[in-house]
């Protein structure tokens, strides 16, 4: 690490980390992704070894780190080799519980928090819908107030861990005739009556995370089920959505980065008319340009992360880290294949998978278009 | 042999028997391919069938010579490979393209028995042959081969590996290349002769390739093709990468399509997705793109159709086809949004597909080394 940023704790945090995902997490990377399933225990032992709640509070369970604990997880579970469980672990510690620590009464951080740190209850987060993806103003399920009660109607698409989860941060509209200010965020016990997982998804890519449709018909829900103010969850998910995508920004530049090291040994292994890989000019060109744009990346990552960590809201920033790192992931992903040519597309080697996985950083979270979109605003465009 | 027959209006490309021809496979592949063409790839379901069908019908013979049973029509043998590419199931444009290879190694290479015994049958898509010429090594290359077959009492024992054999397992017999005392030569190899094993691979699984194990097989001598490999290869590769050049064109033109259905179907933000003029441009960009790769394409069916010298701009339009299909099939994945990403949609299959097409027998390097050596480098 070229840093000072991470001191001799990060250090220590992420040795251990290394140590873990190599032994527990990379040598059944590609079992899981063909059984399209990693098993729960795998989420619970990772909390058990104290690596879902780095930043959170011990109160909670946590470590009590600060934001560059996060960026170690983030950058350690990139070198995982399974894209899906590294994801279904960012839901868990970087999208669906945020919010609780930030803006949840004790009774909920004791009800939700503490088991996500612990690995007990599997988190997602509900945002999209079959009608709204990137707007999320104009999502629709709807959340009634009843009695005291909150009635909960509706739909959720590409819900990762939605098929597994305890529970979702859910967001919904509470005003159906306000825009922004008629999004409230929920807490909702995905054993509720009413709560279905309609479809499991098959995906092109990220196998063994599972990405669910979820229809909620009269799901009861107490008054106290909000989470944050009543009409300010569009704010709390934007919000979310920047420390969301800031930590996949890390994971994936991290990702490239490693990606930048595999392409390495395959072009010194392998050999093309009569030549290593290696000896070949556009591979070494190729590899060498493809490098200093992930450091680039890395760097702007960085300098980000740093003003993160500082209290800042960076959205101009974070935008483009998000927008560049899945960009330069995808570019790692691809040159890969293309390195390894007909091998590059074989099962029998992890480079189509991450070929695959890497695809989704460029629509998840927000599309590279809406990523250009926010900087442009941003800019006073 | 001249290959292609010369034509005498080689100007004048297309015909209104081409246009009839490319009605005809439309409507095949609008109503037997396209609408399950998600489930057809899923299932694997090698269409073994189909193929059969287009080898009755004539389609498989359209380049070859009349007495080889063929049409002796090189563009029409165009048109089929476009159109299969436009079903958006790259593999059965692929089968084809494989068979009609083989066939072509036969015909150019082949001695006068072994074209009477395999070509018939083969041109009729009921006995299928294939090409297994690479090999583990990572090499393309026909001079770097290293299997090999040792002579003897009249008879060939072969060894070695072949990688990435087209319809291995499928296949019925493969046209295996393999290094003698002299030279490399290509083997004509009954499937029961050999160990063959399908490969998982990113995409067109209902085109299977696979491992050809050659160890211990033992053949005739006149197994053996007369001609040498490598020049059988290089001919049998310029028609490759135009039938590749134009079934590619057909695939993104398939994307383009599906891409922009959806685009203006789907809504965000209160309007179709491919509204928004940053979707706009880009698509017209692509469409540009598109239009001008099927314009070259055409020049050089045109070249090599009079038989002028073709080498450059096969391999210009083979290697700017393959770009314009990935690069169509990877913004019609973008378009889509998380749609794109799922099995369900047609949309990462085109990707899958354009991905494996782009990389396989080398990857665009060929075709650079190609049209490098044209220009004197």
């Amino acid at each position: 690490m070229p840093t000072t940023r991470f001191t001799a704790d990060h250090e220590r945090v992420r040795a251990r980390l290394r140590a873990y995902v190599d032994e527990r997490i990379r040598p059944q990377a590609e079992e899981w992704d063909r059984a399209g399933d990693f098993p729960d225990e795998a989420m619970r032992e990772l909390g058990e070894a104290g690596f879902l709640g780095l930043r959170y509070p011990q109160r909670y369970g946590g470590y009590g780190g600060d934001y560059y604990h996060t960026v170690v997880q983030a950058e350690e579970m990139a070198r995982s080799g399974s894209g899906s469980f590294s994801m279904a672990v960012s839901v868990q510690t970087d999208m669906a519980t945020p919010p609780i620590a930030e803006f949840g009464t004790e009774a909920q951080k004791e009800e939700f928090l503490a088991p996500a740190i612990r690995g007990e209850k599997i988190a997602c987060l509900g945002i999209t819908e079959p009608g709204a993806g990137s707007d999320v103003a104009g999502i629709r399920t709807h959340a009634q107030g009843v009695g005291g009660d909150w009635v909960v109607n509706g739909s959720k698409i590409f819900i990762t861990n939605g098929a597994r989860a305890a529970f979702c941060t859910l967001v919904a509209k509470t005003d159906r005739d306000a825009k922004h200010q008629g999004v409230t965020l929920f807490l909702l016990p995905m054993d509720a009556s009413g709560v279905q997982v309609s479809r499991r998804l098959e995906k092109v890519g990220m196998w063994a995370s599972d990405t669910a449709e979820l229809a909620f018909t009269d799901v009861r829900l107490p008054r106290d089920a909000i989470l944050g103010e009543e009409g300010k969850g569009f704010y709390h998910i934007m919000w979310e959505l920047q420390g969301e995508r800031l930590i996949a920004a890390v994971e994936s530049a991290a990702g490239a980065a490693y990606g930048i090291e595999r392409i390495v040994e395959i072009a010194q292994q392998r050999r093309v008319g009569g030549r290593c890989l290696a000896d070949h000019d556009w591979v070494r060109y190729r590899v060498a340009e493809t490098a200093a744009r992930v450091e680039a990346t890395r760097q702007l990552v960085y300098l980000t992360a740093d003003r993160f960590d500082r209290g800042e809201y960076p959205v101009r920033e974070i935008s483009m880290a998000k927008l560049a790192g899945m960009s330069v992931a995808w570019e790692v992903a691809d040159l890969g294949v293309e390195v390894a040519g007909e091998w590059g597309i074989w099962y029998g080697l992890p480079l189509q998978r991450s070929w695959r996985d890497a695809r989704l950083g460029r629509i998840g979270g927000g599309t590279d278009e809406v990523m250009r979109e926010v900087v442009g605003k941003m800019m006073n465009l | 042999m001249t290959f292609p027959a010369v034509r005498d209006r080689p100007y004048h490309l297309f015909e209104p028997e081409h246009d009839e021809l490319r009605d005809a496979l439309r409507r095949l592949v609008d109503d037997r391919l396209v609408p399950r063409a998600g489930d057809l790839e899923r299932e694997r379901a090698f269409p073994r069938e189909l193929l059969a069908e287009l080898g009755e019908l004539g389609y498989l013979g359209l380049a070859f010579p009349h007495d080889a049973g063929g049409a002796d029509d090189v563009v029409a043998d165009a048109v089929l490979s476009e159109e299969l590419g436009r079903s958006g199931l790259y593999g059965v444009a692929g089968a084809t393209i494989e068979l009609r290879a083989a066939a072509l190694a036969l015909l150019l290479g082949g001695a006068d028995a072994q074209r009477q015994r395999i070509l018939p049958g083969l041109l009729a898509g009921r006995a299928l042959w294939a090409l297994g010429v690479g090999e583990p090594s990572l090499d393309p290359d026909p001079h770097e081969i290293r299997a090999s077959a040792r002579s003897g009492e009249g008879r060939f024992e072969l060894s070695g590996e072949k990688a990435f054999v087209p319809l291995a397992g499928v296949a019925d017999g493969y046209l295996v290349a393999a290094r003698t005392a002299e030279r490399v030569a290509l083997f004509a190899v009954e499937a029961g002769s050999l160990e063959a094993a399908e490969e998982e691979v990113l995409g067109s699984w209902e085109c299977p390739v696979g491992t050809v194990h050659l160890d211990g097989a033992v053949i005739d001598a006149n197994a053996r093709l007369p001609a040498g490999a490598p020049d059988i290869l290089a001919a049998v590769g310029r028609w490759r990468a135009l039938a590749e050049g134009f079934a590619l064109v057909g695939l993104a033109a398939r994307a383009l399509d599906v891409a922009l259905a959806y685009g203006l179907e789907r809504q965000a933000f209160d309007r179709p997705v491919a509204r928004f003029q940053v979707w706009r441009h880009r698509w017209a960009e692509a469409a540009t793109d598109l239009e001008s790769t099927r314009a070259l394409c055409i020049h050089a069916l045109r070249l090599y159709a009079a038989g002028e010298p073709a080498a450059r701009a096969i391999a210009a339009a083979r290697l700017r086809a393959g770009r314009v299909a990935y690069r169509m099939a990877d913004e019609g994945v973008q378009m889509h949004g998380g749609y794109g990403y799922m099995m369900e949609f047609d949309a990462q299959r085109f990707w899958r597909d354009a991905r494996q097409a782009t990389v396989v027998g080398g990857g665009d390097h060929p075709y650079l080394e190609t049209i490098a050596r044209e220009l004197g480098l």
